[in-house]
């Protein structure tokens, strides 16, 4: 068993996932991600795409099903076995969920420093991923005083500063004019590039059309291949 | 771990700065007002016992006692434990002072015929000494000596009046301290519980409950520590001006060798405890929002 489920680096396995007494969201939702795969996750809002990350990330558990992240059941992990698994997932959440009070030089080494790094290692990985994005000018300002774009380039350093195997990237390029959009994709497809498994929720048909990568559509419960 | 803690734990402070400020604000008042009841309770408890609690003896003399036999009573009261200050009241100047006592009214007292007063031996014993019957007994039975009249019995007066005195303060002060430590406990809970949207955030990026505890728990006692150190100097510079008054004061001066300050042992222990409070409060809040978050 456990073989097949190493073979994949994200499986969810009849997944139902229903919030207080409403509806279920999903039912007997299946959901197979390759390593090195760059994919789009898409569905009308309210579909509940943010929730598949959250139930990726252990934030909120299923009802009934199993999933497995690098061959990992992530159901029922220890306070520590769940810490090491969330270091394994970069995340861009749809909210930033960035310090407001805390530079974006703080906020972007946070993951390092929950891992124990020292200082000076910190200090060169920051300018590392600050230059790769260009975000050097941003880096000792306050979150509340960057705007919206500035802070989703903060949210995506943050998210890869540590090397995650997996990036999930929650309606990355909403509310960005283009430009800003364009440079934020170019930056998520580099990660690919590098070896990382990048998912983008997102309900922008025109960027999933601009790229031509797998798709998948949550619609009526369940989630539908889209070719 | 601790270090980087503790350097976390300053910046939160500084970051969180209405938080912090208020919780060190809430302990040093608390502080203040229990440190103050607390060493006024102390100084009049111990004013009042060094004021009342030597007893008072006098010995009577027959009118026509001898010279050396009256020295022989003198010699003998001097080696009694604890006995301190040995007076001889003659009996003319005992008739004085009672008309002195009369104030105005005195003088016609002055005209009455007062029966013969004997002369009086007066001493007093040390804190904590009292004569035994057998030992009263045996001054009674000294040639010369008329009667003995000791001041016990208003001494235990006295005594169980302190006793009871004593308990109703450390009664009152034990409810202050309960008070003022739910007070600064709420106030270091506070500064953990303003900021549960980041310690979402930090679990959520991966955090382990301990990462997340580490600084918060440093932060509460160093609030609880600022907080106490902020409150022992003003109830010192409180302490110092009203041993100022004291010491300019003619009547109160010699109150000033009896006053007392915490001692260092007391601080020390008071340190130990504040700091401990701030440590479990912040622990217990941090764990309870790690509790409600439970992600
Ligand atoms: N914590 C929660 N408690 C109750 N209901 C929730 C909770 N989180 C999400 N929901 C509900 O679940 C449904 C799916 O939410 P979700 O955020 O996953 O959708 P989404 O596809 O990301 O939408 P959007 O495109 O607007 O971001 C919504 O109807 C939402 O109201
Ligand atoms: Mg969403």
């Amino acid at each position: 068993m456990a073989n097949t489920e190493n073979r994949s680096l994200i499986r969810l396995k009849k997944i139902t996932k229903s919030y207080l007494k409403k509806k279920p969201l999903f039912t007997d939702l299946d959901m197979q991600v390759e390593r090195g795969e760059f994919l789009f996750l898409t569905g009308v809002s309210g579909a509940g795409k943010s929730t598949v990350f959250k139930l990726l990330l252990g934030l909120e558990l299923p009802d009934q099903g199993e999933i497995f992240v690098n061959g990992a059941k992530i159901n029922g992990l220890s306070d520590k076995e769940m810490s090491h698994h969330r270091l394994n997932i970069g995340v861009v959440f749809q909210d930033y969920k960035l310090l407001p009070l805390k530079t974006a030089e703080e906020n972007i080494a946070i993951p390092l420093q929950i891992q124990g790094r020292s200082p000076s290692y910190i200090e060169k990985k920051i300018k590392q991923v600050a230059g790769k994005i260009d975000i050097e000018s941003l880096l000792d300002q306050p979150i509340e005083s960057l705007s919206g774009g500035e802070q989703q380039l903060v949210a995506i350093a943050r998210a890869s500063i540590h090397s995650p195997a997996l990036i999930l990237a929650d309606e990355p390029t909403a509310n960005l004019d283009q430009k800003m959009a364009g440079r934020i994709i170019t930056t998520l497809l580099e990660l690919n590039e590098s070896g990382k498994t990048v998912i983008i929720a997102t309900h922008d048909i025109n960027l999933i059309k601009a790229h031509n990568k797998r798709i998948l559509l949550i619609k009526n419960s369940g989630l539908h291949e889209v070719c | 771990m601790l270090t980087n803690g503790f350097i976390k734990a300053s910046k939160n402070i500084r970051e969180n700065r209405s938080a912090a400020v208020s919780g060190i604000i809430t302990t040093s008042v608390s502080l203040v007002i229990l440190g103050s009841v607390i060493l006024l309770y102390i100084n009049i408890i111990g004013l009042t016992q060094s004021l009342f609690q030597q007893a008072y003896y006098s010995i009577f003399i027959d009118a026509d006692t001898e010279k050396n036999l009256r020295n022989n009573i003198v010699i003998s009261l001097k080696v009694l434990p604890g006995i301190s200050d040995i007076r001889i009241v003659r009996a003319d100047e005992a008739r004085e002072e009672l008309i002195e006592s009369f104030g105005e009214s005195g003088t016609a007292l002055k005209k009455i015929e007062l029966p013969p007063f004997p002369d009086i031996i007066e001493f007093s014993l040390e804190k904590n000494t009292i004569l035994t019957d057998a030992e009263i007994k045996k001054i009674r039975s000294m040639p010369g000596v008329n009667d003995v009249i000791t001041g016990r019995e208003t001494k235990e007066q006295i005594r169980t009046f302190f006793t009871i005195a004593e308990f109703v303060g450390f009664f009152l002060i034990s409810l202050l301290v309960v008070s003022m430590v739910l007070m600064i406990h709420n106030s270091i809970q506070l500064a953990v519980r303003i900021r549960i949207g980041e310690i979402e955030i930090l679990k959520t990026l991966g955090a382990t409950s301990s990462f997340v505890r580490t600084p918060f728990v440093i932060e509460g006692v160093i609030i609880a520590i600022i907080g106490y150190l902020i409150s022992l100097g003003v109830i010192y510079l409180l302490y110092s001006f009203v041993i100022a008054g004291i010491t300019f004061n003619e009547a109160t001066y010699s109150l000033r060798d009896i006053a007392r300050f915490f001692s260092a042992g007391q601080m020390l222990s008071v340190l130990l405890f504040v700091g401990l409070l701030g440590f479990f409060s912040s622990l217990k809040a941090t764990g309870k929002v790690l509790q409600e978050i439970k992600t």
